[in-house]
């Protein structure tokens, strides 16, 4: 097997039935149309049928961001104990662009949020760009989630009677930003996500797809090294999803922002450099269908 | 924190959701404490009014009167308890003793028969035995006994008074002269009515208070804007007094033809003005007669209607000391005829000195007092409507119960005009056979600030609140001369109501506000969820929430304050011109400073209500703000 080969394969977790199905997948696709120099782009239309491995990778730094250790959390409803995590421990890289899928209850949002610090384990550990959740007390978490990670909601969650600028620029109020950088800057994503021309929209002026990259632009103001998704494209039509999923890749690549992103769409979970799979609360290993 | 700002423009957008139910909560919540607020700003405009009046008044003088207060006294004293009674009886026998003794010095004839018993006794069956007999309390044995026991506990004098009101900032106390006991009766054209023949109602001068004798000697210094200029005392013709305005014009009217009184409050202002330039100077008189020329006309005028009847009647025998009314203005009892033989005279000589020894009576004396009108007392115009009415209580003033001399003025009249010997005639005591001796002196306080004057009322003053201290204090106090705490004491006696009224304003804006907070905040919780995710601090949460809160109570404070604005504002605009001119009236105070207002923003009460606003808002939401940021936002962001 020669170095690409390797790597290829290193792409999919190891998993040789996914390359393969990835290159037929490829093999049978038409060829791309995007505009522009119209090779090394592709149109959104098309970015859901192609292969995750089927465009270059941003070199990852190959430092471990997130360390999860045997993490589990049990929800006790109606007198019932229910097992969301039963034991996952897994690693994503600085810059990964990783996807959690899995059938609807097998724990994907769950291990999200504890990735997010937005809800405490039952037991296990969760170490994030070296700091151990468990360890900080609620404030502390609420300035890490501020400044280390960003959030896309699957229903955006914007603020109604705010402008999209203003909208964005709600992290750095809880961060205590000035002003004018803050301002600056919210300009520059939004520009950015390919919303220059609605910066003083309201939210409820604008189409899905705008609000989810508003969302991301939000996201994205405090410059965190990670961010999370729940299901970013769950409300969006194909086209439009695909296109956030662009949006994702950019961003990785531009600043590599580590993604981490749960869905149950297995075409969106293709692009992702990597997917873990869970089911019944832990992670289905490599090699074994999920 | 969360910087204002930031926080600011967060609360801002939760004030453009939910609109209508903000706006509901606002004009609901914004009308009752609106209400509210305009009688509080109301209340508060008349009040400071009133007290501006009374200042221009009196110089900066507040006056407060203080009357004995008899309300307490021993409870102990049982008038069935039979230590008691053998206790007067014994005084009874001393008396008893006294009066043979005087008897038969005097040689008069004594029955001891005819004496008052110092007991009285029940003889019905159905009342108890030991509560059958009792004191006889107008026994001449018991007024003997309550002289040498007296019973009230301490003196109601000027000392006692004094000591109550200089504590609490009185400068001046001055002590009134109630003239009322000379019963001197107005004369009519100079003549006097003595056969009270049975006309029908007696004249209209005769129904005034000069015409019934109310006199009051009083300091100048209270009566100053009352008092006419330019009038000299010691060039006076008469004894100075100053008369209300009805009176005036009632005893003035025919002499002078004067006009009646105009309807228009501004009218009156110039009908006041000129009445006063008219009756200034004019004079009146009045009789007085002592107890002994009293019974004596009484004596008279039996005599009188005894041979009246009689006249035509051969068996009919003539009184031996036959009398006649005077006939020249306040003259004395005259004796037409006495046809008494000298045993006779002697005989009643006798019985009038013995009954001189126990019940000692002065010699007949009637006094001819010549008045001359120094100035003019308000007397506020009957009201016929509703508003006129509450704006005439507000603004009345109660020297225009009688007629009042000025004392200083008074002094200064040469002494054959002074009536000295009359007008220091004491009032007669009152026994109380359970407060012992009574007097009825009132005695009059000035403070310098109306806030004492008030304080000083309301901690001594029972006509409103009756509570147990009321019977140990010693003066009831309550405002003299102008009625400058109307206001306090309206609100003082419908403190129940209006303490209801507004428990019951709060409790209902309460539930509006609560509810409407409530429901917010409920709706809020995803939103707090992604605030939270996108890393807000609790500390920020309840930032943004508290500061929406204040933002919604200040819109239903701003609302309330304008809607009470513009109450007392329309009751200002429509009203104060013209409780201006009754207050003019009122307290004689003619100058273009001050004038009557409704608006005042100085009540504690005003701003109590406008803070009980924004304290209830941050009471309203800080249960279900708490309960939200201390809740799993996963769980709240998964209930779409």
């Amino acid at each position: 097997m020669d170095e690409r080969a390797r790597d290829f394969l290193a792409s999919f977790g190891g998993d040789l039935e996914a390359a393969v199905a990835a290159l037929r997948q490829a093999a049978t696709a038409p060829p791309a149309t995007g505009e522009g120099d119209g090779h090394d782009r592709v149109s959104p239309r098309h970015t859901d049928r192609l292969p995750a491995r089927s465009r270059p990778a941003r070199p990852r730094s190959g430092r471990t961001l997130i360390e999860v250790t045997d993490l589990a959390k049990t929800y006790r409803v109606g007198g019932q104990q229910i097992r969301a995590l039963a034991g996952v421990s897994l690693t994503i890289d600085e810059g990964e662009f990783v996807a959690l899928t899995g059938a609807s209850g097998s724990g994907k949002s769950t291990l999200l949020q504890l990735m997010g610090g937005l809800d405490k384990p039952s037991a296990g550990r969760i170490v994030i760009d070296g700091a151990d959740l468990g360890r900080m007390r609620d404030g502390q978490l609420s300035t890490f989630r501020n400044t280390t990670i960003g959030f896309v909601f699957q229903f955006f969650y914007l603020q109604p009677f705010l402008q999209l600028v203003t909208n964005t620029e709600v992290p750095g109020m809880f961060a205590h930003a000035k002003r004018g950088p803050r301002r600056q800057r919210a300009l520059e994503l939004v520009d950015r996500v390919g919303l220059a021309d609605r910066g003083r929209h309201l939210p409820r002026e604008m189409s899905g797809g705008q609000m989810q990259r508003a969302a991301i632009a939000r996201a994205l103001l405090n410059q965190p090294k990670l961010l999370l998704a729940d299901e970013p494209t769950g409300n969006l039509d194909s086209v439009t999803g695909a296109s956030i999923m662009d949006l994702f890749e950019q961003i990785r690549d531009e600043s590599g922002t580590t993604v981490v992103m749960v869905t149950h769409d297995e075409d969106m979970a293709a692009r992702a450099d990597r997917v873990i799979r869970l089911r019944d609360g832990l992670v289905v290993p490599e090699g074994v269908g999920a | 924190m969360i910087g204002l700002r930031d926080t600011i423009t967060l609360a801002h957008t939760k004030i453009r959701s939910k609109r209508l139910r903000l706006l509901m909560t606002t004009i609901v919540s914004g009308l009752v404490f609106g209400v509210m607020a305009g009688a509080t700003v109301l209340v508060d405009g008349a009040s400071h009014s009133l007290a501006a009046f009374a200042r221009k008044n009196l110089d900066g003088r507040f006056l407060v009167q203080g009357s004995p207060n008899y309300f307490g006294g021993p409870s102990s004293l049982n008038p069935n308890d039979a230590a008691l009674i053998a206790e007067v009886q014994k005084y009874h026998v001393a008396y008893i003793a006294d009066r043979k003794a005087a008897a038969k010095r005097l040689g008069v004839e004594y029955d001891v028969r005819t004496e008052v018993l110092p007991y009285v006794e029940d003889t019905n069956p159905q009342v108890p035995p030991e509560y059958r007999k009792s004191v006889n309390f107008s026994s001449p044995a018991w007024l003997r006994y309550a002289k040498d026991h007296p019973v009230q506990a301490s003196a109601k004098d000027e000392a006692a008074f004094r000591a109550l009101v200089e504590p609490l900032g009185a400068r001046e106390v001055y002590v009134p002269r109630d003239l009322s006991h000379l019963r001197l009766g107005m004369l009519l054209g100079g003549r006097e009515d003595l056969t009270q023949a049975p006309s029908g109602d007696p004249p209209k001068a005769l129904q005034t208070a000069i015409g019934q004798g109310s006199f009051t000697i009083v300091d100048d210094t209270l009566l100053k804007p009352f008092l006419a200029r330019g009038q000299d005392s010691s060039a006076g013709s008469g004894v100075p007094v100053l008369i209300t305005a009805d009176d005036a014009l009632v005893t003035f009217k025919e002499a002078l033809g004067l006009s009646s009184r105009p309807k228009d409050p501004t009218a009156q202002v110039r009908w006041f003005q000129r009445l006063r330039d008219r009756v200034t100077g004019q004079t009146f008189v009045s009789c007085y007669r002592n107890e002994a020329e009293l019974a004596r006309v009484e004596q008279t005028r039996a005599q009188l209607a005894e041979v009246a009847a009689n006249r035509g009647n051969r068996d009919y025998v003539a009184p031996e000391l036959q009398l006649a009314l005077p006939t020249t203005p306040c003259g004395m009892v005259t004796v037409t005829k006495d046809t008494r033989s000298a045993e006779t005279k002697k005989a009643q000589d006798a019985v009038r000195a013995f009954e001189q020894e126990f019940n000692p009576q002065p010699e007949p004396r009637a006094e001819l007092v010549t008045f001359q009108v120094v100035g003019l007392l308000p007397s506020p115009a009957p009201s016929t409507s509703g508003v006129d009415a509450v704006i005439g209580g507000l603004v009345g003033t109660n020297y225009g119960f009688g007629a009042v001399i000025p004392k200083d003025s008074l002094a200064a009249l040469p002494e054959a005009l002074r009536h000295d010997s009359l007008f220091a005639l004491p009032a007669p005591e009152t026994v109380d056979p359970f407060m012992g001796p009574m007097t009825q002196q009132n005695f009059i306080a000035s403070f310098p600030r109306v806030e004492q004057a008030r304080a000083a009322v309301a901690d001594n003053s029972c006509m409103m609140n009756w509570t147990p201290r009321c019977d140990t204090m010693p003066f009831s106090l309550q405002t003299y001369g102008t009625n400058y705490l109307a206001v306090d004491d309206i609100v003082r006696a419908a403190r129940p109501v209006i303490i209801a009224l507004l428990a019951i304003a709060f409790a209902i804006a309460t539930i509006i506000i609560w509810a409407m907070m409530g429901r917010v905040i409920a709706d809020s919780r995803r939103e707090t969820a992604v605030f939270r995710a996108i890393g807000a601090k609790r500390s920020d949460i309840v930032s943004v929430y508290l500061t929406y809160s204040l933002w919604v109570a200040l819109r239903i404070v701003v609302f309330a304050a304008a809607l009470g604005l513009l109450i007392a504002g329309t009751i200002h605009v429509l009203y104060a011109e013209r409780a201006t001119h009754m207050a003019q009236l009122a307290y004689a105070v003619f100058t273009p400073d001050p004038t009557f207002g409704f608006i005042g923003f100085r009540s504690p009460v005003l701003w109590l209500i406008l803070g009980g606003i924004v304290a209830m808002s941050l009471v309203a939401i800080t249960p279900p703000l708490l309960r939200n940021i201390r809740r799993n936002p996963i769980r709240d962001m998964r209930d779409e």
